[in-house]
């Protein structure tokens, strides 16, 4: 048998629960006629798209940024060596190593500390914007994006363990002694309002055309108008 | 806010719900709901939505207690230590923890929370919503719904790339101990990790369906 694949992305033979007509649930799969309630099997209250999505991303979103102001202006880190004692912010460490000339691990502090959480906030803000209108990306490649945040979101928090553990460990009484420094903290606070972020998205919404693309004028079609 | 749809477009539905379909919960691309022990992925997106493997029940309960053992014991232990021209200094993941409290109390609560609390807590309410005679399926599928809400909180593995991290800053400055605590800790991520490939929540969200029961 020959199968011509000639979709366009996104508009394949299959139908989602939403053009059927039913209610899915994002917790359990599993899928129920249009006017229940809550799951019956998990419990979970059904909403075909949550209309707070979108604006819980914003929310979550100028948070994570605002926090990551802080982060990158208090010191992060205070490393107190005999008598003097440093304070060193995120990108004042990454150029300390560089102009010691130890480029790569500068080049990797700067990127996972600085790089990574602006390019996570800036494909939020792209996912969110680019629900509902005509944008060059599929939408296979906007979901892989998504994964992609949602995946890397935790491993953020790496910098803030590297923390805790030299500041435990080097406490050797009066030769040195690291403290963690107000923008640990505001760090973190960034790193979990851009995972609570990336979980307010609905990524189903990726993939909702314009409903007037699959029925001529139906009587919702303020439904996507986000 | 839902606005009407049209009556009976689909005439074979029952009152019921729809249990011979899933939705991809990423694209809502409905689908035939999987056989016992089938796996299905998303014909769109290719998102997993179903992994069952036989007699897994029995193997997550046993991993989840002694995943919490790990974390019980792996608080007291010593995790590592630091030495450099005769002043060493030895820390358990409680002093790293609390290294934070006075004036950095929030960030220590949060430390605390993410490798300890919320790991323990999230293993605890699997263990309750797996064996349902503990709880009965009410309460069981509470106990899921909070473990998978948790599930993203539970970082484990990304502490130990901490570790690696701190012990390559470390190694060059002074000679650094591995301790029992960081041993079992290594276990601990090794039972997390096996624990997340093994569960499948679409099969257990089944077997908790109270129709099912």
């Amino acid at each position: 048998m020959q199968l011509v694949d000639m979709e366009k992305p996104g508009s394949q033979s299959g139908i989602t629960a939403r053009e059927a007509g039913h209610l899915a649930c994002r917790r359990c799969a599993s899928v129920w006629k249009d006017g229940s309630v809550t799951c019956a099997r998990c419990g979970k209250r059904l909403i075909s798209r949550d209309s707070w999505s979108l604006p819980k991303v914003w929310i979550w979103w100028v948070l994570g940024l605002a926090a990551l102001i802080p982060a990158n202006l208090l010191p992060m880190i205070q490393t107190r060596w005999i008598l003097t004692t440093k304070e060193s912010t995120l990108l004042g460490g990454a150029l300390d190593l560089a102009l010691h000339d130890a480029y790569l691990i500068a080049a990797i502090v700067f990127v996972a500390s600085f790089v990574i959480p602006v390019a996570k906030l800036g494909i939020i803000a792209f996912l969110a914007l680019s629900v509902g209108r005509e944008n060059s990306l599929t939408d296979k490649s906007r979901l892989r994006l998504f994964h992609l945040v949602e995946f890397v979101g935790r491993w953020s928090m790496v910098d803030i363990f590297v923390i805790a553990i030299l500041s435990a460990l080097v406490q050797l009484s009066i030769l040195a002694s690291i403290k963690p420094g107000p923008a640990a903290l505001a760090f973190a606070a960034s790193v979990i309002f851009t995972m609570l972020s990336a979980q307010s998205f609905d990524p189903r919404l990726i993939w909702d055309r314009p409903v007037k693309d699959t029925h001529p004028a139906p009587p919702h079609a303020g439904d996507d108008a986000q | 806010m839902r606005g009407p749809t049209e009556e009976g477009a689909i005439p074979e539905m029952t009152d019921d719900a729809l249990l011979d379909q899933v939705a991809c919960p990423d694209c809502d691309l409905m689908m035939d709901a999987p056989a016992d022990d089938a796996r299905l992925t998303c014909t769109r997106c290719h998102k997993v939505i179903a992994r069952p493997l036989r007699n897994t029940r029995i193997l997550l309960v046993g991993l989840s207690v002694i995943s919490l053992g790990l974390v019980a014991a792996v608080c007291f232990f010593p995790f590592l230590s630091l030495k450099k021209i005769g002043l060493g200094n030895s820390a358990s993941l409680f002093d790293a923890i609390f290294v934070f409290t006075g004036e950095q109390t929030l960030l220590a609560i949060t430390v605390a929370a993410l490798i300890l609390v919320i790991p323990a807590v999230r293993t605890g309410l699997l263990l309750f919503a797996l064996l349902p005679s503990l709880a009965g399926a009410a309460a069981g599928r509470t106990a899921f719904a909070v473990s998978e809400a948790l599930r993203p909180w539970s970082m484990v593995e990304v502490f130990a790339l901490g570790c690696a991290v701190s012990l390559i800053k470390l190694s060059s400055e002074a000679s650094v101990g591995l301790g029992p605590a960081f041993w079992m800790f290594l276990a601990l991520v090794a039972v997390t990790l096996l624990q997340e490939r093994l569960l499948c929540s679409w099969s257990i969200w089944k077997s908790l369906d109270p129709k099912a029961a």
